[in-house]
């Protein structure tokens, strides 16, 4: 009853609109632009050859070091998973972080960040700011405009019925190594963090799940709906330590 | 479960799961009033579990989000979302398309979404999954599997597998797109009477390869693989959108600051659209196939959400919800007419006998998920 968080809910920005995943590329690259600006968006695990070809090239863009995950290394799918996760989580912090100290003029990112949001009241707190003159004032408001900047959630969607269990060659995948569970271990060995993360009793992620008969492939999965399981990761949200 | 996030069945891009006739305002109009109760039982639930697991149990039930997303258009439609059904977040995906600044399309798709007629979107056979889905039919894609095709070597090379779930032909699943499908299917079909091969050969050479292809705009944008021939599943409510926005522009239309829409083309309301889309997928459906049983109990079910769906329209009209509700209602007494005369007492004809299809009817549309 002790240190449960209210909310148990990350925070959310004032955006009440989100971006949706589109097909299993559309939308993977687009935390990068809108998730620093409050926006919500989906990366869509289906593809891990696309989310590792991104990565490569994403990499040598930002700088980082790209160390390439084969097809047929160990673990494979959730490894790309979680190193394209990070990636994008590394990023989008980094960006945050500039849109924070950035000056509060015409064209910078933290003025772009308060012009997108609906009137809310910190709209109009930011908007008092030009009939703020004293120094003193002004950098007091400055610095709470500042921590009031809520990052958009970086989302992933794994379709839970795509769970093939065969490589391409035909070969049964270990256990563990259908699509879906390989995804689902992928984002939470990231850095992008669940609602799990305000679990009560802080623990390390062991993520080890049997693929039920349920969501094993069969030809009958082909005809059975897809749904996709939604998990909302907020990106800065307090640490609670739980790897 | 800390979010639902609901969907039109057929108003919304990619894989389409359609309900049996249960339209948007219905649904969302069951989730807030029933909103209170979902979470007290997923409190008492999961109160239960962390008990028997001897953790500590929240004091107070953890929030929920409802979140909603399929063919809004209008900042009107986004408040309405909020305002009238308490949804937490509106997703805007199709529109969205339109802002390469931050969706991953490539030019060249870009500008075949903008040439799009309604036509050219259609509600496909294209997927492996059997799932019906908004495909853009002049996508390069589409193009390179229709070339595929008058080559005389039908399907794709498969170079992912991410749905391939047919054991028709081989021990372990291939997908129904696959090159290797259609060669075994071509070869089993060798001696079957000519109605029936080219049934079978026609439905699969529709399936696109869709885990290869709808990667495509993402590998050109980043410059992966420039030959790739991207395939696109946008829902029938982009082809409202014609212009390149920029994102400012997109989240100023979002909020209503802006508008990004053509002036001259009238949009119909996202809830007629929606109605609209269910009528005619109800029509194809109803067509497609001898009514069974199974048919006949799915079509009460559909033409009660309808009727169901009818009532709350009317009734948003008279809570003063709508802009121009004259217009709505005179959209909205067209299409009812239409649905009456679609389920107006059919004469009977000596092939109206059921027959007994059922166990191999597919022509069913699929369950939703939930």
């Amino acid at each position: 009853m002790s240190n449960w968080p209210l909310h148990a809910q990350p925070l959310q920005s004032e955006h009440t609109f989100h971006i949706p995943v589109m097909g299993t590329g559309f939308t993977n690259t687009t935390a990068l632009a809108v998730a620093p600006l409050g926006v919500s968006s989906v990366i869509a695990l289906a593809d891990d050859t696309l989310l590792e070809q991104q990565r490569s090239v994403l990499s040598r863009t930002f700088g980082v070091e790209y160390l390439p995950i084969e097809t047929k290394d160990d673990d494979a799918r959730a490894r790309r998973t979680r190193a394209y996760l990070d990636l994008i989580a590394d990023e989008v912090e980094r960006r945050v972080a500039q849109l924070r100290s950035s000056p509060f003029e015409a064209g910078s990112p933290i003025q772009r960040y308060f012009e997108l949001l609906p009137e809310t009241a910190t709209k109009a707190k930011w908007r008092s700011l030009s009939d703020v003159t004293d120094p003193a004032v002004r950098m007091r408001v400055e610095s709470e405009l500042r921590a009031a900047v809520i990052p958009g959630q970086i989302e992933v969607n794994i379709m839970t019925k795509l769970d093939g269990a065969f490589t391409l060659a035909g070969v049964p995948k270990p256990a563990n190594q259908s699509d879906a569970v390989a995804s689902l271990r992928g984002f939470a060995m990231s850095k992008l963090r669940s609602i799990r993360d305000c679990l009560p009793v802080p623990r390390r992620w062991s993520v080890s799940m049997r693929t039920s008969p349920a969501y094993s492939t069969s030809a009958s999965a082909s005809r059975s709906a897809t749904f996709a399981l939604h998990t909302s990761r907020p990106l800065c949200w307090p640490r609670r330590g739980c790897g | 479960m800390s979010e639902y996030r609901i969907e039109s069945g057929l108003n919304c891009g990619g894989h389409a799961f359609p309900t049996e006739g249960q339209l948007l305002g219905p649904v969302l109009d069951e989730f807030r009033a029933s909103r209170h109760e979902l979470q007290q039982k997923l409190y008492a639930t999961y109160s239960a579990a962390l008990n028997a697991l001897n953790r500590p149990v929240p004091a107070l039930p953890p929030r929920i989000r409802v979140t909603v997303q399929g063919g809004v258009g209008t900042a009107r439609e986004q408040q309405l979302l909020r305002d009238r059904y308490g949804v937490d977040s509106v997703g805007w995906g199709s529109a969205f398309l339109y802002c390469p600044e931050v969706i991953a399309i490539d030019d060249d798709t870009l500008n075949r979404l903008l040439a799009a007629t309604r036509t050219d979107l259609q509600l496909s056979n294209s997927s492996p999954l059997g799932v019906p889905f908004w495909n853009l039919m002049t996508s390069k894609g589409e193009e390179a599997r229709r070339a595929r095709i008058a080559s005389g070597k039908s399907g794709s090379a498969c170079p992912r597998g991410i749905v391939a779930f047919d054991t028709e032909f081989s021990p372990y699943p291939i997908c129904t797109a696959s090159r290797r499908y259609h060669k075994k299917l071509t070869e089993s079909l060798k001696d079957a009477p000519a109605e029936r091969r080219q049934l079978r050969l026609a439905n699969a050479e529709a399936k696109s390869c869709l885990c290869g292809d709808l990667a495509g705009s993402a590998q050109i944008r980043l410059g992966i693989d420039l030959e790739a021939t991207p395939l696109i599943c946008p829902g029938p409510n982009s082809l409202y959108f014609r212009r390149v926005a920029s994102f400012n522009e997109m989240v100023g239309h979002v909020y209503g600051r802006n508008s990004v829409l053509p002036e001259n083309v009238e949009r119909p309301h996202m809830f007629l659209n929606e109605l609209e889309i269910y009528i005619a997928y109800f029509d194809k459906e109803r067509r497609e196939g001898p009514m069974t049983n199974v048919r006949q109990k799915w079509a009460e079910r559909y033409k009660q959400g309808l009727e169901t769906a009818l009532i709350h329209l009317r009734r948003l009209v008279a809570e003063g919800w709508i802009a121009n509700g004259d217009d709505f209602l005179a959209t909205l007494s067209r299409l009812e007419a239409q649905f009456r005369s679609l389920i107006a007492p059919v004469r009977t004809s000596p092939n109206s006998q059921p027959e007994s299809h059922s166990s191999t009817d597919t022509s069913l549309p699929e369950a939703v998920a939930t």
